[in-house]
Formats: C-alpha cells, structure tokens, sequence
C-alpha cells in the first residue's frame, strides 16, 4: 500500500489544437479542438478516481501561440473538481506560460499552488492525520527563456520525507534557454528524490534507482506528426520505504502517426495500381486501429484502456522506394494523391476510432539501380555515394547542405523554436531529402548519359 | 582506319570523281576558292552517317552517291556507299553487304562528334562553333575535355538544372516567401495575423476583464455607499415621522417625573380608583334610589303603620312570592276550568243532537248507545254481506232484464221468418222487365226506319239482360237469409234457457244474505226497514258515537276535580290577606261559595299585596347595598375613619388623587403608545435593516430604542432632520446615477468579455497555417532536394576533377608548341559545360577566358584541344583540315604544320587549301605527302611543286 501517490504532468498546451489539413468534418474537427482539454480531464478522472494525494504540473500548462480564455477557464474548472476530492495541484510555469507573461484570464482555484520565479518555493504536504509525507519544491520561469540554474536551490531539510523537485528543462547544459544543466546535475542534488521534468514532449524514464527518479512525463496530447504517438501522464507511487513505482497513464483521446510504406516492400506482393495501393493503406489503416499504442518506455499502464480514450488518428502517410506506380503519380501528380486522400478519408473518418489522412508524401521514383550498384560501374557514383554519407556524418557538411536547403529550412530543431513558415531539418528529414536528391541525381545522370 | 579510295559520283560540283590510292599519311589537297574543297569535306564529314536531308550541301546533280574504300587495322577490309540520303551501306570486298553500321568503322563514333573533332574548319576553331547550340555545348565540351571528364561535364549541367529547378519553386534562397512557396506562405501570413489577433483579443480579454473586475469592485463600492445611503435615508426618514411623537414622549417623561407625581404614582392603585370610583356613584345613586324607595312604598301603603306593614311583608315575602308563582298558574287554571266547563257542556249537546239523529229512540236515554254490543260485529263482515247482497241484486236484475230482451228478438225473429217464407223477393223488378221488353221492341221497330236508332233496341237487350242477372241474384240472397234468421231463433232459445239456471241460483244466495242483515239490523236496534245500503254507515256511526260519548264522560270527571281545586286555593288566598290587614284589602272574614265566580277581586287584592312586597322587596334590597357600600367604602379608603359623613369626605380626595394617577397614567400610556408605535416602526424590516446595517454592534431588538434615541440625540431640531434627509436623498441620486452608468458599463464589459472569449480565429488561424504549411511543405522538400541534388553534385564534381588527371595536359602540349611556348598551358574552364578554356602565360598569367586571347591564338587554343582529342581516340580515324590556318601567322604556322605532320604519322590527314605558302611550309617539312589538285570539281594528282604553281596562278592553268 503505497503512503503517496501522485500524477507528473506537464506540457498541456491548453488552448493547442492538433493541428490538421484539409477540410475536416465538424465532428472530427471539434475532437482535435477537444483534444488537450480531453486529456487534462482525463489526467482529472484518473486522479479522482485513484484518490492520488496531489497532481504535479511541470510547465507550460498554456500555450503562448494559443492563448486562450476558455483554455484558462476549463483548467481552473478542472482544478476546481480535484479541491472538491482535496487533491491539491502544484505548478510552474515553464517557457510559454512564464512569470512575467502570467495573465490570469479566469478565476483560480484555491488548491493551485503556483511556484513563483524569483526563488524557489517549497510545498509540504501532510496525510489525514497531519503527517509531513512529502515536500515539492520548484520555481517558474521568469520569461520565455531561463538561463539560471534554478535546481541547484532545490535543497530539502532532510531525507527523511519524499521530496519532489519540479522542473522545466531541456536538460543540455549548452542550452541557455531552457534551464542548463544535466542529468548528472540533477542526480547530483541528491535531497531530491523524485525529478518531475518537463519542456521534452516524449515520455521518458532518465532514471530509476529504488527511492530516486528522474522523468519527462511527455504532453498528454501529441498535436502534430512531430509529436507521433500516445500521450500520457505518470503516475507516481511511493511505498513507505520510499521505494518509487512509475506506471503511465494514457490520457491522449487523438495520435497522430507517420506511417512510412516502401514500395519494394509493396512491390512484392504484386503489380500495383492506385486500387491496390489504396487497398494496401486501408490494410495498413485497419491494422492501426486493430493495434494497441505502444507504451512508452515499457511502463505498465494504469487507468482506462486506450480503446476508452483514443478517438482517432492522424495518419501522415510516406510512401518511399521505387516502383511502377511512381509513373501513376508522375502522371496524374496530385490527382493520383487527392484520390488516395479522398478513399482514405470516406472509408476511415466515419470509424470510431476514426483514421483522418492528413497528407500522403509521394516520395517515390522509378524503378532505376541504385546508388550501391551504380557505384561499381562509375566513379561518379561512388563520388556521389561517398558525398552523400559526409552529409549525414560530417557536421560541416551537414550544416553547409542544411543552408543549402533554402531558407524555408532551418537546422535548429529545437521544437521551441519552431516557425510556422519553416520546415525543421531533424535527422529524418535530412535522410529524406537526401534520398529525394540521390534519387534526382541518378534520374538525371542516367538519362543524360543516354543523351551523350 | 585510313581511306584508301574515293569515287564520287554525284555530289554537289563532284561528278564522277576518283581518288586512287589515297595517301595513308598527309594528304594535301589544293584547289582555289571554289573548286569543292568545302564540298570534298562534306563528303568526308557525313560519309559514315549519310547524307542529312536539312542543311546546306550542295545538290546533286540527280542523286548523291559516294563510294569509299577503307583500309581497316582489324578487319582490313570495307567500303561504304551511300546513296541518297539512306543511311550508308557497308560492303564487303566482293560488294556484298556487311551487317554493320557505317558509324562502327568510325569507332562508333557519332556524327557530332567526327565532324566536331575530325572535320576541321574556321568554325570548328570557334569557341563556340557555329551550329552548336544548347545541349550540344556540354557535349561540345565532352568531346573537347574527353570521355573522362564526361560524367564531370554533366554535373555542372544538372546542378544548374537542379538549382534552376529549385529556383523555379523557391528563387535563389529557398524563401517561403517567393516563388511558389508564395501562395502557402500568404496563406500562414494570414493565419499568423489571425493569430496574432486572436493573442491580442485574449490580451483584450484580460485587459478587459481587469476593467471589469475594476468596475465590479466600483460597483460594490457604490452599491454600498448606496446601500448606506439609503439606509441612512430611512433612518432621516424615521426620525423626521417620529419626531413629534417623540418630542412629546420627552415632554411626559418630565411631568411624569415631578416628586408630586411620583408619590402618587405610588400611592395609586388603579383598582382602588375605580373601585372609589364605582362606589362613589354606587352610593350616591343607590341613596338617591333607596330614599326614593322608602317614600314611595309608605306612600302607597298610606297607613300610619306603613313601616310594620312592610317588615311585615318583607318577613312573609316567600310565602308571598309562593304565591305569586303559583298566581297565573292559578289564573290560568281558573280560565281553562270555566272553558272547560263550557266546552263540555256544548258537546255533550252535541252528542246528544248526534244519537238522536240516528235513533231518535234514544232521544230521552242516549245512554243506551253505550250498552249496544258492537264490539262482536266485524265492520268487514258487515261490509261484506253487505256488498255481496247489493252484487246478487244486481246480477238478478241484469239476468231478469237480459230475459226480457230474449223473449223480445226471439217474436221479432219468428215474424221475420214467416215472412221470407211467404215472399217473392223479385217481384218488385217485375216493372223492370216489361220497361226492358218495350225498349226491344221500339228498338226493332226503329232500326227499320233510321238504323241509327238501333241503339234503342240494344239498351233494352242490355236492360232485359241485367233483370235477369238481378233476379236470380235476389232469389239467392232471400234463401240465404232465411237460413242465418232460423239458425238465430236457436241460438236465442239457447241463450234463453241458460240465463234461467243462472237467475235461479243467484236468486237461492240472495235469499241467505237478506236473511243475515236482518240480524244485523236487530243488533243495531235498527228499524228493519232500514235500507240494506245504509246499514254499513249506520254501523259505523253507532261505534262513533259510543267512543264520544265514554270520552266525554271521562273528560268531566277530571274538569270537576281541578274545579274543586281552584276553589280551594282561592281560600287560601284570602286567609292570607286577612292576615296583614283586613281593613287594607277589604275582605270579609269568609271564604264564599262562589269564590270561584268571584275569584277575579280576590285575585286582584292579592295583586296589590305582590305590589307592595316587589315595593318592599325593592326598598329592603336597597338598604342592603347601601349598608354593603358603605363597608366597601370604608374598608377601601382608611381604617382611620370617624363616624359620620366622614368617610363621603375622604372618598372624594381620594379620588380626587385616583384621578390625577389616572391622568398621569394616561400620560404614561400615551408615552408608552408613542413608543410603541415608535419601536414597531423601528421594528419594521426596513427600519431594523438600516439599523443593523449602519450600526452592526448595536443589533436586536433590545437595542432599537435606545439606538433610536441616541440617532435622535444628534438633532436638535425636525429642520434639521429634514434638512440632512434633503441631502442624503440628493447623495442617493448621484450615487444611483454613477452606479447606472457603471452598471452599463460593466455589461458592455461583460458583453466585449464574451465576443473575446471565442477562439474561433485562434482556429481559422491554425487551420490556415496548417493547410499553408502542408502546401508549403512538399514544395520545400522538392526544393531542398534539387538544391541537395545541386550541392552534392558540385562537391562530387569538385572531388572527381580532383581526383581526374588534367585531361588538358595533352592540349596544353600542343598549345605550347602551337604558340611557340608564349602559353605554356590550357586549363578547364570552370564552367565545364562552356568551352571557355583559360590559359596559362609563360609569365604564368591566366587568362580566364579564351575571348581574351587574339583570333589566332583562340583558333590555336581549340585546334591544340582537338588535336589532343583526335589523339586520344583510337583508332585513328582520318582527319580533314579545311584551310584552318588562314590567320595563323609564317612562324606559327610552321609549328602548327609540324604538329600535322607529326599528327599524319598516326592518322590519316587531308589538308584541303587554297594557299600556296602553307603547301609551301609542309613542302618543306614533309616529304612524304601526297597532293591532289582540285579544280573546279575535278581532283588530279599532281606533285608538290605543279600545285604550288597551280595555287600560286590559279588562272594561267588549265
């Protein structure tokens, strides 16, 4: 019988919408609006019905590009429900709700407990019988960006009780705009038993000895394919010997998935036609919503099961390799795409779960050879091909073929950063590309060889 | 692959034209303008690919045709043909055809590049040739720079392609703002406006609801100042109504305060007043009575011994008021007595009238009525017999009367019948019958003089007929009734005989009941005339009058008794009034016998003695209250009272006092009633509520009063009050007007709070930037992958020149020795797509490019380029110069001729020109050459010195 048991979130983005293209049916469309409100809530009914102790938000509970009056009414009213079990709820303000941006646009409910920027604050926590089971500490974010190292006032009385520091962080020291410091700092602060972080919007488990941890709870509602897969919330029991069990709430009701299909793979199975391509996505589309989400770092999952809280998909389908359907698509370019939209759409959006194609990326080419066997009949090739490595391995050259992308590309993947009329150049997308242009480049010379 | 010979049989100005064992080596072929020497290279130039339809060659005469004989290495043997413009056959030796293409002998080489490399002119030393145009320069390039720098030279090309492409989505530097990009970016422009104005409307929002917040403590504020305002009001308002009722419970509050009026205050007993009171009245109206009493009684008495009298009376009064209970029961009982008496006289009158009537034998004794026994007779009996007795009679006399009837239809019946039997009942149509006859007859006799008139004759045959068919109609109706007026007499004597045995019977029961009421009437003692009718009612009037009569006697019997009584009781009544005073009422001293006659002048004395004891009853009663009033009197004011009328006396003070407690009493109340009224207005919601509110310590309902009073304290005067009213209702107005104004306000407020809640741009706006970012991102990846194409082929191109040996080295060679070492180098042009070669100085200065160089120098630049080229393809192919020399100057061009000589040891070279100096110069330093003359189409070979002749005076040769 655990004598402690909280919720860890953070990264709500109430106000967000999961974003969306095309024209969406109000019903599905008002579920994306939904979507971080429903998640909160469903962290709400999972701590009232679990009678947890108090509910840690770690930052950025808001969003600054969705401000939101109602964002702010639905939270206090949620958080008004949890006073009415007592559950008490602590909170710091992270880089889009910051001190100094701090607008109050509702009432607020007393059982918020709010760390203020200036210095740390500390919260005891008592059982019903008046013992101390517990101390959270943390401190907001003055503005949007904080280079102090705030943790390392994070100190504590004694161990004797389970203390709780807050945090919102990038946890890369070189990082000034989002708390600098490292998991070596935090485990360094060693009064600290449990680390509630959050900035990163994946779940994940960064350590766990017997009585310590340290955890991003990830958001509770992925808003874009940059955020593919469930959302959740950790709940957080401590046993009497202070030994910590972590288990993972799922609380996202919308994910969002990048689906990648390669045409050899298609291929394979036979010709292939937009019928049969289309077959293939609904294939793939019902194997989806016959599949259970994977849990993020193994943990085992408390609370209702997805099939209750999951109500849709947004599926970003990439289709890659080569094949004979790349002339369907050179032919009939986005008329080929539109049709496959269009089936996907009649067939998945009226589904509960339903599927919404969000976009489908053509990244194919004609059946041609490959880098690897042109390489052993050209010197130009093999050039190209060992080019074409430096640019993944190289920093220079990485960063030299980033600039080149153009300006609607950046290499600063810092998902704060994030601008809406550029593109962010990860890892993946590099690889795409450079594939995309490989591809180019073996299509041109080939064909300008047969030319000469 | 060298040409060994050259028959031309159609071809431009060349017909019919043979080149017999063509030198291997150089092969100088000379001829002045115009001959065909540009039209020989032609030949050379498209023998392997046939002859191109569009292009400027010159006509054939009727059809092309061109036969060449090759020396190959390999195969050593071929020959092409070409015919027109079909592609060129290949022969073999015997002239059959070999399956190969013309091309292939070349090296398979293709046509641009023979004619680039190995057809050599003017033009051909251009930069950029004249005919080469767009593609052709990259593969103008390839063929100059060599097959390994082929790939090289394309990639310049794609990434210009690439980049060309990448630019066409999104200009120069891939910015989302331009090119294709546009639409998508203006698309999240206009969502990021959206949502900059969503930001500001929660900015608004919260500016707004602080406002709000702002006016609502505003409000609250003013909502209190209001609230106290008008409370204060009601208060002011209190005050003012209260005012005088107030002031005029101070003014009691003084009188009542005086020691006087306290002490008797004190003494008072409101009880004791009115009871001072009461009695004061009582006694003086009671003396006032019971005087009155006295006088009248002795008055009415009018005797000396009036006062013994009366005690007399007041010591008997209960047997008096016995007797004046019982006094109209006496009356009474005489009035009903002497009515009773009265009445019963006139019934037994009555009755007596009654029995005669029905007996006048009882007339003397109707008392026999009594003795008669009709208790044993049933009246229902009697009835019955009676009744059953008038029945028979009655049937008798319907039987006897039926009888009658009989007798009478039975003789009308028997004279009927006798005369139906004597009667001939058709006699009386006998009349009719002679009339018919004489009708025949006048119509028989008629018809012979008019026949018109036959119709007399025919009425009377109708008329015969008819009296005939009457007749025995008759005949048969009097049988008929005959037999129905006999079979009617039997019936009646039937009838007859029957009503006879019913008379009989009813007669023998009539007998046995007239026997019965003879016995009743004996009973009765009725005469036996008496009629049978009348004996019920007899019967019954007899037991009435029994019945009155026992009543009767019964009812005197008592009526006597209570005479015997009132008699009695009358007696009484006189002893009585003898007993006070004989004189007084005039009684005699016996009762007489016709008391009961005279008992209204006894009853009347008596009356006047119930007079005179209500009189004495009155007056003693009033001297029994006095007596009480007066103890009541003494007892209530003092027991220090002395005899006499002193105790009136002290009464009065008394009272007097009694009534000045009342008045200040009064007062008191009246104090009191204003209070009250005062606190149940304080009490009222209104009041309470405006008290509790200004002054919350001083709550309940205890405290209304004195809170009150202390509220009024403040004031000295109702001005004063009203004037404070005045103003505060004044405040009360400007407040309500400030508080309307923020009031409205605030709803503007809340109105705006809500419009500003709506997230309904904050939505439009990602929507927007989600679709622009969807558009955006395809055309981004496309960019960025031709600008990736483009970088990494120029860093792959930059690797592979690297790594490629200078393809230009054999060039520069030639260039050098072409230029007599003024250049000591050609290098690749940067762009290698552009045959823009720079070159390299002996001082080492590099010229960047090839324009910069003189004519000759450039046109010795590209021929060193393509020497270096022709070198390198193997094997040999023949090369044609046509009279590139021309602007090269004696001393460059005696390097140049070595360089062709030297090249003419490897390949097959044909030197077509038209100036003698540069036969001159390879004269001189080639002895092996071979020389054709050309003229005017025709080739001769000659020796080096006839052409040197030839050229030198072209128009003194034939």
């Amino acid at each position: 019988m655990p004598i402690l048991k909280f919720i860890h979130t953070a990264d709500l983005h109430l106000g967000s919408i999961v974003h969306s293209n095309g024209q969406l049916p109000e019903k599905i469309y008002q579920k994306l609006i939904n979507a971080a409100n429903q998640a909160f809530k469903n962290i709400c009914d999972f701590a009232i019905a679990e009678k947890v102790n108090f509910l840690l938000l770690s930052g950025d509970i808001y969003d600054h590009k969705s401000p939101s009056v109602l964002a702010s009414m639905f939270f206090n009213q949620q958080c008004s429900r949890l006073k009415q079990e007592g559950i008490n709820v602590y909170m710091i303000g992270g880089n889009h709700d910051p001190q100094q941006k701090r607008q109050e646009l509702s009432e607020v409910a007393d059982n918020i407990f709010l760390f203020g920027s200036e210095q740390v604050g500390r919260e005891d926590v008592y059982d019903a019988n008046g013992n101390l089971i517990a101390r959270i500490l943390g401190q907001s974010y003055r503005g949007p960006a904080e280079s102090r190292k705030t943790y390392t006032a994070f100190s504590v009385p004694d161990k004797s009780v389970f203390n709780i520091g807050l945090l919102h962080t990038q946890l890369d020291p070189q990082n000034n705009n989002y708390l600098p410091c490292s998991l070596k700092d935090l485990l360094a602060q060693d009064g600290i038993n449990y680390w509630a972080l959050g900035h990163i919007h994946q779940t994940r488990l960064l350590y766990h000895a017997k009585s310590r941890a340290v955890a991003y709870s990830g958001t509770p509602q992925g808003r874009d394919v940059g955020e593919e897969g469930p959302g959740g919330a950790l709940l957080v029991e401590v046993a009497a010997n202070m030994a910590i069990k972590i288990s993972y709430i799922p609380t996202s009701t919308i994910i969002w998935k990048n689906i990648e299909l390669e045409l050899e793979q298609i291929q394979s199975k036979g010709p292939v036609n937009l019928t049969d391509l289309k077959n293939i996505l609904i294939s793939k589309g019902e194997t989806i919503l016959s599949s259970r989400p994977e849990i993020p770092e193994n943990f085992t999952w408390q609370g209702k099961d997805f099939t209750e809280i999951i109500q849709g998909y947004m599926i970003r389908w990439n289709l890659k390799g080569r094949g004979k359907i790349n002339q369907v698509f050179e032919e009939q370019g986005e008329e080929a795409v539109t049709y496959l939209k269009e089936e996907l759409q009649n067939y998945f959006s009226n589904r509960s779960p339903f599927i919404w194609t969000d976009s489908i990326f053509v990244r194919t080419a004609n059946p041609l050879p490959t880098l690897l066997e042109l390489k052993e009949k050209s010197q130009l090739f093999t050039e190209i091909e060992q080019f074409i490595t430096l640019c993944t391995t190289d920093q220079t050259v990485k960063s030299q073929l980033i600039d080149q992308m153009g300006r609607v590309w950046t290499g600063n993947i810092d998902h704060e950063s994030y601008s809406d009329t550029r593109f962010q150049v990860d890892d993946f997308y590099l690889r795409e590309i450079i594939k995309q242009a490989e591809q180019l480049i073996i299509e041109a010379v080939l064909s300008r060889r047969e030319l000469l | 692959m060298k040409i060994k010979r050259l028959y031309i049989k159609d071809f431009g100005l060349l017909r019919n034209q043979t080149l017999e064992q063509i030198a291997p080596g150089l092969v100088v072929i000379g001829g002045p303008n115009r001959a065909g020497k540009t039209t020989l290279l032609n030949i050379f130039r498209y023998l392997p690919y046939g002859f191109p339809q569009q292009g400027s060659l010159p006509p054939a005469e009727r059809k092309y045709e061109v036969e060449a004989e090759l020396e190959l290495k390999s195969s050593g043997y071929a020959k092409i043909y070409i015919a027109g413009f079909a592609e060129p056959t290949v022969l073999a030796k015997n002239g059959g055809a070999i399956d190969r293409k013309a091309r292939d002998l070349y090296n398979g080489l293709d046509q641009f590049t023979y004619e680039q490399l190995f057809t050599l002119t003017l033009n051909e030393l251009k930069k950029i040739p004249v005919g080469v145009s767009g593609k052709n320069y990259e593969r103008l390039q390839t063929i100059l720079l060599g097959a390994g720098l082929t790939d090289i030279i394309l990639l310049p090309q794609l990434e210009q392609y690439f980049t060309k492409e990448a630019e066409k989505i999104g200009g120069k530097h891939g910015n989302p703002s331009v090119g294709q990009f546009k639409p998508y970016y203006q698309s999240i422009e206009k969502g990021q406006q959206l949502r900059d104005e969503a930001a500001k409307q929660v900015d608004l929002y919260y500016h707004n609801s602080q406002q709000l917040n702002k006016i609502t403590l505003q409000i609250q504020g003013l909502e209190e100042k209001k609230e106290k305002t008008r409370h204060k009001i009601v208060l002011l308002d209190l005050l003012k109504s209260n005012y005088e009722n107030y002031s005029e419970t101070k003014e009691i509050e003084a009188q009542l305060s005086s020691e006087q009026n306290k002490k008797i205050l004190a003494d008072y007993s409101s009880e004791g007043y009115k009871k001072a009171l009461e009695l004061n009245e009582s006694y003086r109206e009671l003396l006032k009575t019971f005087e009155e009493k006295n006088n009248y009684i002795k008055d009415l008495i009018a005797k000396e011994n009036a006062d013994d009298i009366i005690q007399k009376i007041i010591a008997k009064r209960e047997l008096l008021l016995g007797f004046q209970q019982e006094l109209s029961g006496l009356k009474v009982g005489i009035k009903n007595c002497s009515s009773d008496l009265l009445e019963l006289s006139e019934l037994n009158n009555q009755l007596q009238a009654e029995i005669n009537r029905n007996n006048p034998n009882w007339q003397d004794n109707y008392q026999q009525i009594l003795q008669l026994n009709t208790d044993h007779v049933s009246q229902y009996k009697l009835n019955q017999t009676i009744d059953q007795y008038l029945e028979l009679k009655n049937q008798m006399t319907a039987i006897k009367q039926e009888i009658s009837k009989l007798n009478e239809r039975k003789r009308l019946l028997e004279e009927q019948i006798n005369q139906l039997q004597g009667e001939n009942p058709a006699s009386h149509l006998t009349k009719f019958y002679f009339y018919s006859l004489i009708l025949i007859l006048i119509g028989i006799s008629t018809v012979l003089i008019n026949p018109a008139l036959a119709f007399i004759g025919f009425a009377g045959i109708i008329a015969l007929g008819l009296y005939f068919f009457y007749r025995n109609g008759l005949k048969s109706n009097q049988r008929g009734l005959l037999n129905s007026k006999q079979n009617e007499q039997k019936e009646l004597q039937l009838r007859s005989a029957e009503l006879q045995f019913q008379l009989k019977q009813t007669s023998e029961q009539f007998v046995g009941l007239e026997k019965k009421i003879k016995e009743f009437k004996a009973l009765l003692e009725l005469d036996p005339a008496t009629p049978t009718e009348v004996v019920k009612d007899l019967f019954r009037e007899i037991k009435y009058l029994k019945k009155e009569l026992t009543n009767l006697k019964r009812r005197e019997g008592s009526i006597l008794s209570e005479k015997n009584r009132l008699e009695h009781e009358l007696i009484k009544i006189q002893e009585l009034l003898l007993d006070f005073d004989q004189e007084l009422f005039d009684l005699p001293n016996e009762a007489s016998e016709k008391i009961l006659e005279n008992h209204q002048q006894l009853l009347n004395k008596l009356e006047r003695l119930f007079q005179y004891l209500d009189y004495a009853l009155e007056y003693d009663t009033y001297r029994i209250a006095k007596e009480e009033l007066e103890s009541k009197i003494i007892a209530l004011i003092s027991q220090e009272l002395a005899g006499g009328n002193d105790f009136i006396f002290r009464l009065e003070a008394y009272i007097t006092n009694g009534e000045k407690a009342e008045e200040l009493l009064q007062l008191r109340e009246r104090q009191n009633i204003l209070l009250l009224q005062v606190l149940q207005t304080l009490k009222t919601d209104r009041f309470s509520s405006a008290l509790n509110y200004l002054y919350p310590k001083n709550t309940g309902v205890d405290n209304l009063l004195p809170g009150f009073k202390k509220l009024n304290e403040g004031y000295s005067s109702l001005e004063q009050i009203k004037d404070d009213y005045q103003q505060q209702q004044e405040l009360l107005a400007d407040i309500s007007g400030q508080l309307a104004a923020q009031k409205s306000i605030r709803e503007e407020l809340t109105l705006k709070g809500k419009e500003l809640m709506t997230t309904e741009k904050m939505e439009e706006s990602q929507r927007l930037i989600d679709q622009g970012r969807s558009g955006l991102q395809p055309l981004a990846e496309k960019y960025a992958s031709y600008q990736v194409a483009a970088f990494i082929l120029k860093n792959a191109k930059n690797i592979l020149l690297e790594k490629t040996p200078d393809p230009l080295r054999s060039a520069s060679d030639y260039f050098q020795k072409m230029t007599s070492e003024d250049y000591s180098a050609i290098l690749a042009p940067e762009d290698l797509t552009v045959p823009n070669y720079r070159t390299v100085g002996k001082d080492g200065t590099i010229r960047e490019d090839s324009d910069m160089l003189s004519r000759a120098t450039s046109e010795q630049l590209f021929l060193a380029v393509r020497f270096s080229r022709i070198r390198e393809i193997t094997p040999p192919l023949p090369v044609i110069i046509d009279d590139t020399f021309v602007n090269f100057d004696d001393y460059h061009l005696s390097h140049t001729v070595d360089l062709i000589n030297d090249l003419a040891r490897t390949h097959q070279v044909f030197l077509l020109t038209c100036h003698p100096h540069l036969i001159k110069k390879i004269g001189e330093s080639e002895k092996q050459a071979q020389y054709w003359l050309l003229n005017a189409g025709n080739f001769k070979q000659v020796n080096f010195d006839n052409l040197i002749s030839f050229l030198t005076h072209p128009m003194g040769q034939d």
